[in-house]
């Protein structure tokens, strides 16, 4: 397929420029450069080794459904790759061009074609960015209440494509409870449109095809959301426990007492050291900025960089003397219920041995609750990578799950945990990881070996892979162990939608 | 029979043992249709269009994969059968083959209270189940009126929703995990967590599909605390306009009770002394239930205060107690209707967003209203919008006139549905009749259907014929 793809790049670019327009499509090799890959932290050790990650042939920028059909159209007659791309800010190497091909950006269709206020809905083209479409709700009075950390740096295509969950989703959702219907460009080029209802009996769930499918399926052009009237109260509490399972216990009984806090995140012990030293005050007496997890992680890891090299021993010490869990939680929504269920899930967590911290440290959280995303190149900076695994499983697996991920990654690096979507059958997992090697190389060995212990664990404990990154090609090729059997289901779905296997091959393992 | 027929029947013997495959006649008859209302018309005059070839009562999921195996090799098309209560004809043989009665896997293997899951096979019935997790402080929150005889694995199929769906969630909320078999005879179980990104939702791909792409035998079920508390009311609005007005304020603004019904002013005239509601106006009956006693409270004491604000009167507990007491008799009330010859009675759950419910409604009553005797309640409220559910009895001596009359209203409420972007269903499903619109509906996303059955059933051997795939 190479082979014919560079005979005829010429001419596709011509064809291509006929139809988005000269300016509208891009070669030069800066270009490439930028979209050959995403946040996918190996790719970032890679480039620091000096290892040029794989290009596509062609950027291009359609402003409308039309231009994404007719591009998939061509793509399917030449057998060219396409990978959608929104914001790039995928962690598992969902967008990049393995095979080369045809990287299409959404950005440039970022409209909000419709709003119905009488159902509360939204319809928006795939490349609008998280940030700019909330702050558009926010002034008529809704929110989506949907807030990946990405949110300045993703797009709603990116994370329909991805199954993407927010901070506030045990309150409104994840992101498949938000979209009503999907406009989705197939790989034929044909335009499929779900119908806007609120629910129907008529088949499989056509939308649920295209949510998650990660860009292997179609390409997500349109999706109409619900929305949500913006809170009119927010009520924010911390509370120290002094052991995890306390803390754990007390999120399970919250969630399973009909209470639905916008945001709830327990810290491990180790989590709670790094981003808060464990202080049991109200408030600290010098003015330290309150540090979340990865963060909290990266601003403390100077000093204990050296350790890295060491990270059994390191993850040993730290957990001999770590053993208090934090949690924070939000209530938001009608000051009524905001009030009780504030006033119950308090009554919870003082039962079951927590320490009422007030309510700076979930209101600290929240003014620095997107800063975590742009701490990381500090930390490649300073020579170790960090990077984050998040899975979920139900309750009573929960602690056997993270203490066989813990143990099995501490072996390879420094590891810390938050619980952060919690649902009244179990709850996620969010592991984050530092780590580092002598040499880029060695760098390299140590972080694959983070990945494969950690998932390894996972599948054998009965986790699920990913709770809201997705899979991409970190994760490919765990899916079919995930899948129980089912894995056919996936591949029929690929055949039948993309004979060609043109939509962004590799990823999902497909 | 041909041989290759025969040849099935005997393994089939084999593996299951002669009881458990059934083909006299009586089993075959009594196999033959669900509760597809026209097929009392063609019963009546003792006429059966599409019998099974033979009936089997499969006991684990080896058994079933065996089935399909079997099925497979000969080409023989398998319908799996729960309680049978399906409206559309979504069990109809209607090209022959072998009815996988599923009734026969009934077991609860677990009820998790730390998870609040349980483990269950597809056969067993909905009240079962129900009673069952009841005595151990917990409830499915599933409540479809066919209960009695519905079973999961139907549910699961035709993606069912219960009574008290703005609560504890529709069918596909519910289920966490399936098992079941797909063509080749492989046994699938999907993982049972919470949430995960790891691709599309498979299990949302198999709920829904009414037999065509596999057999689904077993699922991971959420459930909730038995509830502690109960707060029922009905109110009385003057016209639609005004009661559809109330349930999109109550769903929009965090006053979602359990369970909400809004009967148009025949069906509220038609209820009004079962319900002991007045019979003019519009009847609302709405209950709050939960396990958390004072929020539930709460959220009952700002939704009663909000329905009085948009002038709604307070008719007192009185009309949502006498719903709960009848909330099942609906499906048991219609065969003395049925029963007189020259009637037919059925029903049409139609789903729409809130700025079309009303004209929907409208157009709906308008055209269909000329035919027969129409009436409508809205219930299965979200945020977004809600589901019409109409209830009409047509009438004509001569069968096939009626049965014309009853397709005209049948096509004319499916078509303002296509007209104005509504759903052709919420939870009854598509079975063979509604098949015809499913493509409508649809649009390109049936071709998707068509593909993907090709693939994961390139002979047809899952139940041909329903969701508009069959082999022609």
């Amino acid at each position: 397929m190479n082979f014919k793809l560079q005979t005829i790049i010429p001419e596709l670019k011509n064809k291509i420029a006929k139809i988005v327009g000269e300016e509208n499509v891009a070669q030069s090799q800066t270009q490439l450069l930028s979209y050959s890959r995403d946040l996918w932290p190996k790719l970032t050790i890679e480039i620091q080794a000096g290892k040029l990650p794989v290009f596509p042939h062609f950027i291009v920028w359609p402003k409308q459904t039309a231009e994404v059909q007719e591009l998939v159209k061509l793509a399917n007659r030449n057998l060219i790759p396409i990978i959608p791309i929104g914001a790039g800010s995928g962690v598992c190497g969902g967008t990049v061009a393995i095979s080369g091909g045809m990287t299409i950006d959404l950005k440039k269709m970022d409209r909000i074609r419709d709003i119905d206020r009488e159902s509360l809905l939204l319809t928006a083209e795939a490349g609008i960015l998280g940030e700019v479409l909330e702050r558009k709700l926010n002034t008529e009075g809704w929110t989506l209440g949907h807030f990946p950390s990405s949110i300045y740096c993703s797009t709603l295509g990116g994370w329909l494509a991805t199954r993407s969950a927010g901070q506030a989703s045990s309150k409104y959702g994840k992101i498949e409870d938000m979209a009503v219907s999907l406009e989705v460009v197939l790989a034929d080029g044909e335009l499929v449109k779900t119908r806007t209802v609120p629910r129907s009996s008529t088949g499989p769930s056509l939308n649920h095809i295209f949510i998650g499918s990660e860009g292997t399926l179609g390409i997500i052009t349109s999706a109409t959301l619900r929305l949500w009237d913006y809170p009119k109260k927010r009520a924010f509490q911390g509370f120290l426990f002094p052991t995890l399972a306390q803390g754990l216990n007390a999120i399970r009984l919250i969630m399973q007492a009909e209470l639905k806090p916008s945001v709830l995140r327990l810290y491990d012990p180790v989590d709670t050291f790094f981003s808060s030293q464990g202080t049991l005050e109200e408030k600290p007496k010098r003015k330290k900025p309150g540090l979340s997890s990865k963060r909290g992680l990266v601003k403390n890891i100077r000093k204990y960089l050296p350790y890295l090299y060491q990270p059994g021993l390191f993850n040993k010490a730290i957990q001999s003397f770590a053993k208090h869990s934090k949690l924070i939680l939000v209530f938001e929504g009608e000051p009524e219920i905001v009030e009780l269920e504030q006033k119950q899930a308090k009554e919870i967590c003082l039962r079951v041995g927590g320490v009422d911290l007030g309510e700076w440290p979930a209101k600290n959280w929240f003014k620095h609750r997107y800063r975590v995303s742009y701490t990381m190149s500090n930390a490649f900076d300073l020579g170790f990578f960090v990077d984050t695994i998040e899975v979920a499983t139900l309750w009573d697996n929960l602690e056997n799950l993270y203490y066989a991920m813990q143990s099995a990654i501490s072996k390879h690096a420094l590891v810390m945990a938050h619980f952060s979507h919690a649902y009244p059958q179990g709850c996620s997992i969010y592991f984050s990881i530092a780590g580092t090697g002598k040499t880029l190389e060695e760098k390299l060995l140590c972080y694959d070996a983070v990945w494969r212990s950690g998932l390894d664990a996972c599948i054998k404990q009965k986790g699920a892979l990913s709770h809201h990154h997705g899979i991409g090609l970190l994760k490919a090729k765990w899916l079919e162990l995930e899948q129980g059997g089912a894995s056919p289901l996936l591949k029929a779905l690929k055949n039948a939608l993309d004979p060609n296997q043109i939509m962004n091959p590799g990823k999902l393992g497909i | 029979m041909s041989e290759r027929i025969q040849s099935a029947i005997n393994s089939l013997v084999e593996i299951l043992g002669k009881e458990k495959v059934r083909s006299d006649r009586t089993t075959l008859i009594s196999y033959a249709r669900d509760v597809f209302m026209p097929g009392y018309l063609d019963l009546r005059r003792g006429k059966i269009e599409h019998l099974p070839w033979l009936v089997c009562y499969p006991e684990n999921i080896e058994q079933v994969s065996k089935i399909v195996k079997i099925a497979r090799e000969n080409k023989i098309p398998l319908i799996a059968f729960g309680g049978g209560s399906g409206v559309l004809g979504g069990t109809t043989p209607v090209k022959g083959g072998v009815i996988v009665d599923l009734k026969r896997m009934r077991k609860i293997h677990s009820i998790n209270k730390i998870n609040q899951t349980c483990k269950v096979d597809a056969g067993i019935f909905g009240e079962e189940l129900e009673r069952a997790l009841n005595r151990e402080g917990f409830t499915l929150g599933h409540f479809p009126s066919s209960i009695y005889c519905s079973t999961l694995g139907g549910w699961l199929a035709t993606r069912s929703a219960g009574q008290f769906s703005a609560k504890y969630g529709k069918i596909e909320d519910v289920g966490i995990a399936l098992v079941g078999v797909l063509e080749d005879g492989s046994i699938f179980h999907t993982k049972a967590t919470p949430r995960s990104a790891t691709g599309p939702d498979l299990d949302q791909v198999l709920i829904g599909s009414e037999g065509t792409l596999g057999i689904i035998t077993s699922a991971i079920l959420s459930i909730s605390p038995v509830p502690s508390i109960r707060s029922y009311r009905g109110f009385s609005f003057e016209g639609v306009e005004m009661g559809l007005e109330a349930i999109r304020v109550l769903m929009q603004k965090e006053r979602e009770p359990a369970l909400l019904r809004l009967y148009d002013p025949m069906d509220t005239k038609f209820n009004a002394s079962k319900l002991k509601a007045p019979s003019s106006g519009c009847l609302l009956v709405i209950g709050y239930e939960g396990f958390n006693k004072e929020r539930t409270e709460l959220k009952a004491r700002l939704g009663f205060e909000e329905l009085k604000n948009i002038y709604g009167k307070d008719l007192g507990e009185a009309p949502g107690l006498a719903w709960l007491e009848h909330r099942y008799s609906v499906s048991y009330n219609q065969s003395k209707i049925l029963s007189q010859a020259g009637n037919l009675l059925d029903t049409i759950e139609v789903s729409v967003r809130f700025r079309d419910a009303l004209g929907l409604y409208q157009r709906i009553m308008e055209r269909i209203g000329k035919i027969g005797l129409v009436m409508a309640h809205f219930s299965h409220a979200w945020r977004d919008g809600v589901c019409i559910y109409f209830s009409f009895l047509v009438n004509d001596p001569e069968p096939e006139k009626l049965r014309e009359k009853h397709f005209q209203v049948w096509k004319k409420a499916m078509s303002a549905c296509l007209e104005l972007g509504a759903s052709i269903s919420h939870h009854h499903g598509i079975g063979f009749y509604r098949s015809r619109w499913l493509k409508q509906e649809l649009g390109l996303g049936h071709q998707i259907l068509v593909k993907l059955k090709k693939e994961l059933d390139p002979d047809f051997i899952f139940n041909p014929g329903k969701l508009g795939l069959g082999e022609d």
